[in-house]
């Protein structure tokens, strides 16, 4: 153990002091490569992986990954409030193995926070799915993080969840960056979806009204770019683009319905360049719609209409 | 011992020979998880708490954090001009209960907060607003806030009111109780590059007192969530409120940009280059001196509704 580690952990079990007992679930639960999950997870006696950390944590309260390891070996099923980062300097590993996602979220009115964690898949195990699979109608935000290479979705949303992600890279998975269906509401902004199969990709399948907003981003890869589907009555699907670039993609603003339901692309003050398809509008009730001050180019053909909508 | 934080102490220790004394103020006061509010808060020998450190800092010096740890027992009351960091690569937090985790109430300081995270202690007693800066009287303040996280703050992430200048930068501010800024009554704020997340709203900018201008800009920002994105509101004769916005995004709030003026007080929200989605209200004007002003090159989808008059505003 190094000095530098014996030196942190003095420092923060001093402050700690006040706010932990015995007996009470921590405000802070704490997490090292040479912890143990027979530790109660305070920061002189931290704990080994994240499943430790999350029982003695108290809800609302956060765990702190103190160096660089990764902290699960399956599936992490998050039930309560919490704030999971890793110190900055560090790297805290989340990996997808066993065929799931590396962090599962099924509960709903939760407040998750992910800040400065890195989820991608192991080698040579079972492979894992998504990154974030989340089914409960949770608010969940993701900060300064990388999920990479992983055999399924970054970030998957089914139902009435809300997603937040900043200043965040998903690269290299082999489905879509951001998947959104049935409800899911999503925020990105300043963040690189790079090399994925799919950007943000929102779908309609259940009289829902599911919607994202991607600013100042960039989306470069396979797939469709930013991509809004309905397949049923009812649904709503509407992404917005703005100040971002789409490039390199086969579909970069797709639009369809099976002939109901609701679906609109908006983009304006974005780059859309080198894309197979600039736009893909196919489908009564679907829509691309233009803020007029776009810069295209470089892209092969379009398919349907781009409107225009009046800036205001 | 030669490990790389004692290299780091001793080249940091040597440096600091031409500026302290065993009397004098401390141009830079040092923290540390391991130190002890007894010690001089000299790099060898730091303190344990934010309020030793203050006392040991000479005006306009420094505080830096050198270890992740908690840095604050209670409302830390800053009282003289200062910056207060934590060294890259760790966390310095600090908690509000029972209070604001920082309050300053002294005209004429210069304050710097940087790379801190500030949240309630979930297993103590509330706390209420992250920073707090209420100057009623004389020359005014400024406080900056750079690369910090304000999370969880049961009231607003930041209040200030009167005699204050508040510069942003690079801030991630969410899941306050009510307004991620709070502006009252004369403040001035600059807002750039930062996230307003699932708050309770993103800006405020009131006034009730005749003769107080608060104004706020807003710029490469993202508020999403959830009462109010940005609202001007003033209230007595002579009271204003202005907010401009400018490359920023507004999403799912009730009202994404309000300008509310009653009483007599004239308020004026204006906005340019910016995204305007999936709220329930687009604008809100309420009153005959209360503006909403566009430049013309919004883009403004799935909004449900508006309510009052949207006002061009010529490019120039």
């Amino acid at each position: 153990m190094s000095l530098g580690t014996n030196l942190l952990r003095l420092a923060v079990a001093a402050a700690l002091c006040a706010g932990s007992s015995a007996q009470a679930q921590l405000f802070r639960a704490y997490l090292i490569s040479t912890g143990s999950d027979a530790n109660p997870c305070t920061l002189p006696a931290p704990c080994r992986l994240l499943p430790a950390a999350l029982n003695a944590v108290a809800s609302g309260g956060e765990i702190w990954m103190l160096d660089s390891a990764n902290y699960n070996t399956g599936t992490v099923t998050i039930g309560k409030s919490v704030s999971i980062l890793a110190v900055p300097g560090a790297v805290g590993s989340i990996v997808a193995l066993n065929g799931g996602p590396a962090i599962s979220i099924t509960a709903p009115n939760l407040k998750v926070a992910l800040r400065n964690v890195v989820i991608a898949p192991v080698a040579g195990a079972t492979a894992g799915t998504h990154g974030v699979q989340m089914t409960g109608a949770s608010s969940l935000i993701i900060e300064n993080s990388l999920f990479a290479n992983l055999p399924g979705r970054g970030v998957s949303i089914v139902g009435n969840g809300t997603l937040k992600m900043s200043d965040t890279i998903l690269r290299d998975n082999h489905g879509p960056a951001i998947y959104l269906q049935n409800g899911a509401l999503a925020t990105i902004s300043t963040s690189q979806l790079i090399g994925n199969f799919g950007g943000v990709n929102a779908y309609g399948t259940t009289a829902t009204t599911t919607i994202a907003s991607i600013s100042d981003s960039v989306i470069s890869g396979w797939g469709e770019g930013a991509s809004a589907s309905t397949t049923i009555a009812g649904a709503t699907v509407r992404v917005s683009v703005s100040r971002s670039t789409i490039e390199h993609t086969p579909f970069a603003l797709q639009s369809t319905t099976s002939g109901v339901g609701a679906a609109e692309v908006n983009v304006g003050s974005s780059l859309i360049v080198e894309n197979g398809y600039a736009w893909y509008q196919n489908g009564n009730g679907s829509s691309v719609v233009s803020l007029g001050n776009n810069q295209f180019s470089g892209n092969t053909t379009s398919v349907g209409a781009k409107s225009s909508m009046a800036p205001q | 011992m030669p490990t790389a934080l004692n290299l780091i102490r001793h080249a940091l220790a040597a440096s600091l020979v031409i500026c302290t004394s065993a009397d004098a103020q401390l141009f830079r006061a040092y923290l540390s998880g391991s130190g002890s509010d007894a010690s001089a808060c000299t790099l060898p020998a730091p303190c344990r708490l934010l309020p030793a450190a203050l006392n040991a800092v000479a005006s306009g010096g420094e505080i830096w954090m050198l270890d992740s740890a908690n840095y604050n027992a209670g409302t830390v009351n800053i009282a003289k001009s200062v910056s207060i960091l934590a060294v890259p690569g760790v966390v310095g937090s600090l908690v509000a209960t029972g209070g604001p985790a920082i309050e300053v109430s002294t005209p004429g300081l210069t304050i710097a907060l940087r790379n801190l995270v500030i949240a309630p202690a979930v297993t103590l007693p509330p706390g209420t607003f992250g920073v707090r800066v209420n100057i009623s009287s004389g020359v005014a303040s400024t406080i900056s806030i750079e690369d910090s996280v304000i999370a969880g703050i049961p009231l607003s992430g930041v209040i200030a009111a009167g005699a204050v200048r508040l510069k942003v930068a690079g801030a991630t501010v969410r899941q306050a109780g009510n307004f991620a800024f709070e502006l009252l009554d004369g403040a001035e704020a600059a807002i750039s590059s930062t996230y307003m997340l699932n708050n309770g709203g993103g800006v405020a900018a009131g006034s009730s007192m005749p003769g107080k201008t608060t104004t706020a800009t807003v710029s490469d920002s993202v508020i999403s969530g959830f009462n109010y994105g940005v609202t001007a509101q003033a209230d007595a004769s002579g009271a204003a409120a202005r907010i401009s916005v400018t490359r920023s995004t507004i999403e799912r709030t009730s009202r994404a940009l309000e300008s509310h003026a009653i009483g007599g007080g004239s308020t004026e929200v204006d906005v340019g280059s910016s995204l305007i989605v999936d709220n329930e209200y687009a604008w809100y004007q309420y009153g005959t001196n209360g503006l909403i002003l566009s430049l013309g090159n919004n883009q403004l989808s799935g909004n449900t509704g508006s309510f009052g008059t949207k006002t061009p505003m010529p490019p120039m």
